[in-house]
């Protein structure tokens, strides 16, 4: 089979691509190199022709372009020497078509495949990098052997022998012979494991049975045990009750006797009692206390008989108290010496005061006082007089000082005025500079100038982009431009019909796969049930007719015989016809449909072609637009330019039109603030010259504008000066007025004083002394008068105290002397205050004994009403005294006491021998005491002891005994409940089970595997047998050629059980397969590979060879040799080569020049449309 | 008032399961104790509907069942019948014909063991119109090569007979004779029902007078697949005798075949798979259905299932447990390679070496002494009790190894194969 062309219709990144391999060349090697970069689709190619020889993948990978339902790849295959167009598309079946979209049967190309599947072809008949690493590596896996060197050359199956001793290693794994830790080992161990738990927890039958006898024997044992242990218990506790009653009953026996002594005792009121004590201690208690109260009666009465009391004392002790108050009065009457020396000093004050008033001694004091109004007006004058003085004195001198400064302002003026004061006017020249100075046509102009440039350099990028067009901005404007309406016109057009021209196209893919499969059916009907369709019937018909003619004419044998073979013909048409009418019926039904299909494909496809003109006129109107612009002397625009970009290129001219305007306004600008310029100097020059300033006509604007600023700022600063000078003679002028009136007022206010001073004097009594002018005089006289008022007012409060003080003395003595002869006591006119006190002190004896007396008289009281009390209760003692006494016949108390006792005495013993009684009872568990009292009689206690001391004995023992006895029969019962229905060991035994199927199922999993192994590496041998000695010679060849000839020939060797592959040098010695170096064994392997090649073509139709670029790891002189034993290779058969290295084509050819080198279209960069739009 | 009775027989209890999907431990412990499920089933059955009476028609347990647990079960369960006043009467079969474990059990009175001479015990029925008698013989050995019929006395006049035996009936040929007996004899013998146990397949045989061969209540292996029962009678008053089958098993084992013809890839046929399981779980009444695949069909995935079956067998106890209470037991395989062209005269070397695995090696007389070494040396490595795999004698023997050579070499080849299809798929 040979490959003539492959056909990429709707493949991965291919539409429609071609790849004509052509017609082999008589006598030339069929070698093919498929170049293409990186991308370009070299595997997918490769794809693509295994797609098209066995079907498209399930999920094939190439669809991302083509969906699944439109991929397809097609191709010429020269089969036995006849070429076959066929066609593969995507569907579960019928996906193999011929040239004319009929189904092919899929055995149709297995047999030109030689049986081969897919993977079979793969793996035999390419190679890549991989496949070759992977056979450099088997060699070394393989350890030479031969049998699997040359099936892996082969088949290109280079992995065998790796998966063979993996296999070997997995079945090692369960089983190992004297291998340890296998998985079979494992096995047994837990299966032991489940068998020691099982019977651990398992009880058997006879276990059961063992157990249940033991637990009947226990019991019984026990019961007997028990039975005694009762009897021995019973009677020790009848010997105990015994002996614990004898000793009770001997003192029963003595209480009895206790109490016969007590049985004739009187039976007391209960509370007598209780009683008897507090009688006894009260008897002595009552007497003790009447025997105080007479004695304390006694004393009180001699006591009051001892005290007396003074009664004249007391009738007038209120007057002698009095006398405390007169008596102080009486002491201070000694100052009166001291008062009367006070006296006189005051008078002689009072006189040397009148003296220095220059009037008499004797004078009354108080003529001479002067009232407070009059005070207080001498002083306010004498105050004020000082003011008045220095106010006159400072108005005289200031006003001469004013007087000075007047002058001396008026000489500063003259010196600074001018003669022509009001000269020209240096205000109107001030107002022209300022008005130049605020003008701005420098800056104006300054803008203008930076824009224009801004704009200038848009203008040339705008320019610039609307190349290939190319002129000036001027020639730009000229240019006749479509309107916009147009443009948007043709978009809309052109968007509709594409639309269009989608929905037709699509419409035309529908009906023709209608109509495809419509004629399928037709076909497959035809062929399922033989249906004759009409055309052919219609051919039958003819044929008879015809020949019937032609016998009706010639009526000879043969012609009889041409008709009857036609009328039997038509016949049996007519009749399967018949006999198939409902497929008739079918097939003409879908024969008509097939053919209104293609009616209708023919008239969408005339639409369709309608639509297409509609858009080449359209795209005729673009380029006549395009050429109306063309304006001579520039480079125009292409005819053919798309609508998107023609419309782009007008966007832009506008923008660059819209810049130019823009430059021009910034040109008038700047032409303005020229003009602007020089109407200011112009200005100017006026001004200064009317101002009369000397200048330079000539000079620059600002040159001229300085000097006319110095000027009018010199002139400014003078008129400023003569200013304020004028204002200091005018600020003199009037301070001088000012002190004339001060003057003036200081000399009225002197006089005014003057007039109240005089008026004053004249009011007291100093009118008349003229001598008296100043004010210091008056000042003096003031002072002296101040000091008499005080004077005399002293003097007359003396006078009068001492006439009071004499009169209180005379009053205390005459008291104390009346009192001293009321009570008889001697008086001394010279010592009254020693008679008082001793009268104070008789007062103060009296009343303490009036006092005492009182006190007494009561107590007296109390002592007799207390033994009042006493008495009474000592009758009613006596009365309960005599009761007691009596029922006993004895006469005191104490003895009353005594039998009380002994009557408690007795009924202590009866509640004694009542309780004892009870304790019999109770000790001998008896019903009544007699019946008690009964059982201890006759009763011998040693023999009892004795009795009670060996039954102990034996009850201990039989305690033990039946404890022991339980104890086996409840372990007993244990075990037996403790066997339960659980199903542990069920499960376990299940679980050994499952092991035991598990060691089953892998044990002949493993044998399979064993056994198969052993086969295969037989089988191998067999192969090897059977192949060697042609591949053995090729592959030598191949090693040869492409070692160079560094080694010279391939042979083997025994080793073992098995037969080595060496090489042998051209240099002499060998080297076994598995040594020798990694790019070595590729070759070794690539030879083998071509050997197998060889073997393969030798037995069966070769079939392409396609190797994908391999030759990576080899030098050019390798891949020389390479080439050329592909190029011996392609002699037999096709051989394709996939490569994106362009020098491996130049080797190629040099080493095989008649090969033919395809090459891939570039890929498409992912970015190709963005890029190319952008630059625009 | 009606009599109504339970009917079974070969218990088997504690008998394990022999299933490979008890690997999974999750399984073994929901199904470890099938048959002790199986027979509490039974007795819920009974109170549930307040039979009369419980018929166990011999097999209680395995002959070697010696475990004392086995039996503390049953007397607990027996005891349940006998709280509700329903009596149990029990025959032994070949299995249990010397059990020692029934003896040392200690039963309540209600229930019947008979001994190895037929006797006939009238059911106490107060209230009721007519009589019951029940007649039975136990096995008094494992083995009974002659018929018991003769041993059974007269059916007892004016009552309903019903009778229990343990019989392989005519028996297959091949297979040992246990107390064999002809059907025709049965229905002739005067006896209303028969009451029959020792095959563990349920077959009525007769409607009247009526036989039952009640089947087993729980399959122990897919030997014993399908549904597994019991079987409830009620005689009328009027002495017409129903017949109810009854489900008890608590997993049934069942064989599913999957034909795979037409699976376009793998998850075409794990689909399929999950389909035939799904089916066959609908059908089935056990709680737990354990299945064994068969896949069949041409497939041109013969390779791949074969290479990758553990993975295959992965795959479909995953779409067993999405169904729901179904598990996998194991996978045949009974597919053949789907081939283009003929094998002969192709340029497929592997198809090569496979000819020369089947015809040339396999044939070859050193290989086959070669393979029988391999295969005794790992037999004398296995447990004694699973040497039986590489046959009883030398002729099953010999079979059993060609088998394994054919196998061997296609599972050799398959994982040949999976180099292709590891490549194939790498790209």
């Amino acid at each position: 089979m040979r490959l003539q062309r492959l056909n990429l219709t709707r493949y991965g990144i291919f539409t429609d691509h071609v790849i004509d391999f052509g017609s082999r060349e008589a006598g030339q090697p069929d070698f093919h190199i498929i170049y293409g970069l990186n991308e370009a689709g070299k595997s997918t190619t490769f794809a693509a022709y295994l797609d098209l020889l066995f079907g498209i993948e399930t999920r094939s990978q190439y669809n991302f372009l083509h969906p699944y339902t439109t991929m397809q790849v097609g191709a010429v295959l020269e089969i036995a020497d006849q070429a076959h167009d066929l066609v593969r598309i995507k569907k579960q079946h019928n996906d193999l078509l011929d040239a004319s979209a009929q189904p092919l049967d899929q055995g149709f190309l297995a047999a030109a495949l030689s049986g081969l599947d897919r993977d079979a072809y793969k793996t035999m008949l390419s190679l890549d990098d991989d496949t070759l690493e992977a056979g450099g590596e088997s060699i070394l896996a393989s350890k030479g052997d031969i049998g699997q060197l040359l099936f892996s050359a082969s088949t290109g199956l280079a992995t065998f022998s790796r998966t063979l001793s993996e296999l070997h290693e997995q079945v090692d794994g369960f089983y190992k012979a004297r291998g340890r830790n296998t998985e079979l080992g494992r096995l047994k161990a837990k299966l032991d494991e489940l068998l020691v738990e099982k019977k651990r927890l398992d009880t058997q039958a006879s276990t059961y049975a063992q157990l249940v006898q033991a637990r009947d024997v226990a019991k019984h044992g026990y019961d007997e045990a028990m039975e005694l242990r009762a009897r021995s218990k019973a009677r020790m506790d009848e010997i105990k009750c015994l002996l614990d009653g004898l000793p009770l009953l001997a003192s029963f026996r003595k209480l009895e006797e206790q109490l016969s002594a007590l049985v004739d005792l009187p039976e007391p009121p209960g509370e007598w009692a209780d009683d008897i004590a507090g009688l006894l201690d009260n008897e002595t208690k009552l007497q003790t206390r009447l025997d105080g109260a007479d004695g304390e009666i006694r004393r009180l009465d001699d006591e009051l008989h001892d005290i007396a009391v003074d009664e004249r004392v007391i009738a007038i002790a209120d007057r002698i108290d009095r006398l405390n108050e007169t008596e102080a009065r009486y002491r201070t009457a000694d100052d009166i010496s001291n008062r009367q020396l006070e006296l006189n000093g005051v008078s002689t004050e009072i006189a040397g005061i009148l003296r220095r008033l220059e009037q008499k001694p004797d004078a009354d004091p108080i003529a001479f006082v002067l009232p407070a109004s009059i005070v207080g007006t001498f002083q306010d004058l004498i105050e004020t007089w000082s003011g008045i003085e220095t106010r006159l004195q400072s108005a005289v001198k200031e006003h001469a000082t004013a007087q000075h400064r007047l002058k001396q302002a008026q000489d500063a003026i003259r010196k600074v005025a001018r003669d022509d004061e009001d000269g020209f006017d240096h205000a109107a020249l001030s107002r022209t500079i300022a008005v130049i100075q605020l003008e701005d046509h420098g800056t104006r102009k300054h803008l203008a100038e930076t824009e224009k440039a801004k704009l200038e350099d848009l203008l040339n990028r705008h320019m610039n982009e609307l190349r290939p067009w190319q002129g000036d901005a001027a020639t730009l404007a000229q240019v006749i431009v479509p309107v916009s309406a147009q443009i948007e016109d043709w978009k809309r057009s052109i968007q509709e019909i594409e639309k269009r021209l989608d929905v037709q196209t699509s419409e035309i893919e529908r009906l023709t796969t209608e109509c495809e499969s419509r004629e399928a059916e037709v076909e497959a009907i035809r062929k399922s049930a033989h249906v004759v369709d009409d055309d052919e019937a219609g051919v039958a018909r003819a044929r008879r007719d015809e020949t019937w003619s032609v016998h009706r004419t010639a009526l000879d044998e043969y012609t009889a015989r041409s008709f009857e073979e036609a009328l039997k013909h038509d016949d049996q048409i007519t009749d399967a016809r018949l006999g198939n009418a409902a497929g008739v019926a079918q097939l003409r039904d879908s024969s008509r449909m097939a053919t209104i299909k293609r009616v209708e494909i023919e008239r969408a496809t005339k639409l369709r072609d309608a639509t297409d003109d509609r858009l080449q006129k359209i795209h005729q109107e673009i380029a006549g637009a395009i050429r109306k612009m063309a304006v001579p002397g520039t480079e125009p625009l292409p005819l053919d330019t798309p609508l998107a970009r023609f419309e782009n290129w007008l966007e832009r001219r506008e923008k660059a039109l819209d810049v130019l305007i823009g430059i021009r306004g910034f040109d008038l600008e700047i032409q303005r603030a020229k003009n602007d310029r020089e109407a200011s100097r112009a200005r100017l020059l006026d001004a200064l010259s009317t101002a009369g300033i000397g200048h330079d006509k000539n000079a620059r604007l600002e040159a001229l504008l300085s000097a006319a600023v110095r000027i009018t700022e010199q002139e400014k600063e003078r008129c400023n000066k003569l200013l304020k000078l004028h204002e200091d003679l005018d600020a003199c002028e009037e301070q001088l007025t000012a002190r004339e009136d001060d003057l003036k007022g200081a000399g009225s206010a002197g006089e005014a004083w003057k007039k109240s001073w005089n008026g004053t004097i004249a009011s007291c009594w100093l009118r008349g002394s003229e001598k008296i002018t100043t004010t210091a005089e008056v000042r003096q006289i003031l002072k002296e008068v101040a000091a008499l008022e005080p004077a005399s007012e002293k003097r007359v409060g003396l006078v009068d105290r001492i006439a009071k003080m004499q009169a209180d003395k005379q009053a205390f003595v005459e008291e104390v002397h009346f009192l001293a002869t009321e009570l008889d006591e001697e008086f001394t006119p010279k010592d009254p205050l020693h008679t008082a006190t001793r009268l104070r002190a008789r007062v103060e004896e009296a009343r303490q004994n009036r006092k005492i007396k009182t006190a007494k008289m009561q107590e007296l009281e109390n002592a007799r009403a207390r033994r009042q009390l006493v008495a009474n209760d000592l009758v009613s003692h006596d009365a309960r005294k005599s009761q007691m006494s009596a029922l006993f016949g004895v006469t005191t108390l104490e003895e009353v006491n005594e039998k009380l006792a002994q009557v408690a005495q007795r009924a202590l013993l009866d509640k004694r021998k009542s309780d004892l009684e009870q304790q019999i009872i109770g000790a001998l568990r008896r019903s009544s005491f007699e019946e008690a009292q009964a059982s201890l009689t006759n009763i011998e206690r040693d023999v009892l002891a004795t009795e009670a001391a060996d039954l102990e004995g034996r009850y201990a023992d039989l305690d033990e005994r039946t404890r022991n006895l339980f104890a086996d029969y409840s372990k007993a019962l244990d075990a037996i409940d403790g066997v339960g229905g659980d199903a542990a060991p069920a499960r376990l035994e299940e679980q050994r089970q499952t092991i035991l199927l598990d060691i089953e199922e892998k044990a002949l999993h493993c044998l399979r595997l064993k056994i198969g192994i052993a086969a295969a590496e037989r089988a191998l041998r067999a192969y090897r047998e059977k192949h060697r000695n042609s591949m053995m010679i090729e592959a030598s060849n191949a090693f040869q050629t492409i070692s160079r000839g560094a080694y010279s020939s391939l042979a083997t060797l025994p080793d073992k059980d098995a037969e080595v592959l060496i090489g042998l040098m051209a240099a002499g010695g060998s080297k076994i397969a598995a040594e020798m170096s990694k790019g070595t064994r590729f070759q070794l392997y690539l030879a083998l590979r071509v050997a197998g090649y060889y073997e393969f073509a030798r037995s069966r139709q070769s079939l392409p060879f396609i190797a994908d670029d391999i030759l990576e790891t080899f030098d050019d002189f390798r891949a020389e040799e390479t080439f050329r034993l592909f190029g011996q290779m392609a002699e037999k058969g096709q051989v394709i080569y996939l490569t994106h290295h362009r020098h491996l084509c130049d080797i190629a050819r040099s080493v095989c020049p008649s090969v033919k080198v395809h090459e891939l279209p570039r890929p498409r960069a992912p970015t190709a449309e963005t890029v190319a739009s952008g630059s625009v | 008032m009606p009599f109504r009775f339970v009917h079974t027989a070969d218990i088997h209890l504690d008998s394990p399961l022999r299933s490979l999907a008890l690997r999974n431990p999750d399984l073994a412990d929901l199904i470890g104790t099938a048959t002790r499920q199986a027979f509490v089933n039974v007795i819920d059955l009974c109170l549930e509907e307040q039979v009369d009476a419980l018929m166990i028609a011999g097999d209680l347990y395995d002959g070697d069942q010696t475990s004392m647990k086995t039996a503390g079960f049953l007397a607990a369960q027996i005891k349940r019948l006998d709280e509700a006043g329903i009596q149990t009467f029990i025959i032994r079969g070949n299995h249990d014909a010397l059990s020692r474990i029934t003896k040392e059990l200690v039963l309540p009175h209600s229930v019947k063991v008979f001994g190895g001479r037929a006797e006939a015990i009238t059911v106490e029925r107060p209230a009721a119109g007519f009589q019951v008698a029940v007649h039975g013989i136990s096995f008094r050995q494992p083995q009974a090569p002659e018929s018991l019929l003769p041993k059974f006395g007269q059916p007892v006049d004016d009552a309903v007979n019903i009778a229990l035996m343990h019989t392989s009936l005519a028996g297959a040929p091949g297979h040992d004779q246990y107390a064999p007996c002809k059907l025709p004899d049965l229905i002739d013998s005067g006896f209303d029902y028969w009451g029959l146990g020792h095959v563990h397949k349920r077959e009525v045989h007769s409607d009247k007078p009526v036989v039952v061969m009640p089947g087993m209540p729980q399959g122990r292996d897919i030997n014993e697949a399908g549904a597994k029962s019991v079987t409830l009678v009620t005689i009328g008053d009027d002495r017409k005798i129903h017949l109810e089958e009854r489900f008890t098993s608590i997993a049934q084992f069942e064989r599913v075949s999957v034909d795979v013809t037409g699976a376009e890839d793998w998850r075409d046929m794990v689909s399929v798979i999950e389909t035939s399981l799904a089916a066959v779980r609908d059908r089935a009444t056990s709680e737990h259905l354990i299945a064994r695949l068969s896949v069949t069909g041409a497939t041109p995935l013969a390779w791949h299932i074969r290479r990758d079956s553990d993975v295959l067998h992965a795959e479909a106890t995953s779409r067993a447990s999405m169904i729901g209470s179904t598990w996998i037991e194991a996978i045949e395989h009974d597919y053949r390679p789907q081939m283009d062209a003929t094998t002969s005269d192709t340029g497929n070397p592997v198809l090569e070496l496979r000819e020369l695995m089947a015809d040339d090696v396999s044939k070859a007389e050193g290989f086959r002494a070669a393979a029988t070494e391999i295969a005794q040396e790992l037999q004398s490595q296995l447990p004694r009790e699973c040497r039986h795999i590489l046959g009883e004698d030398e002729a099953s023997f010999k079979k059993i190894l060609q088998q394994l050579i054919a196998d061997g070499s296609e599972d050799v080849l398959a994982r040949l194969h999976e180099r292709r299809q590891d490549e194939a798929e790498a790209e």
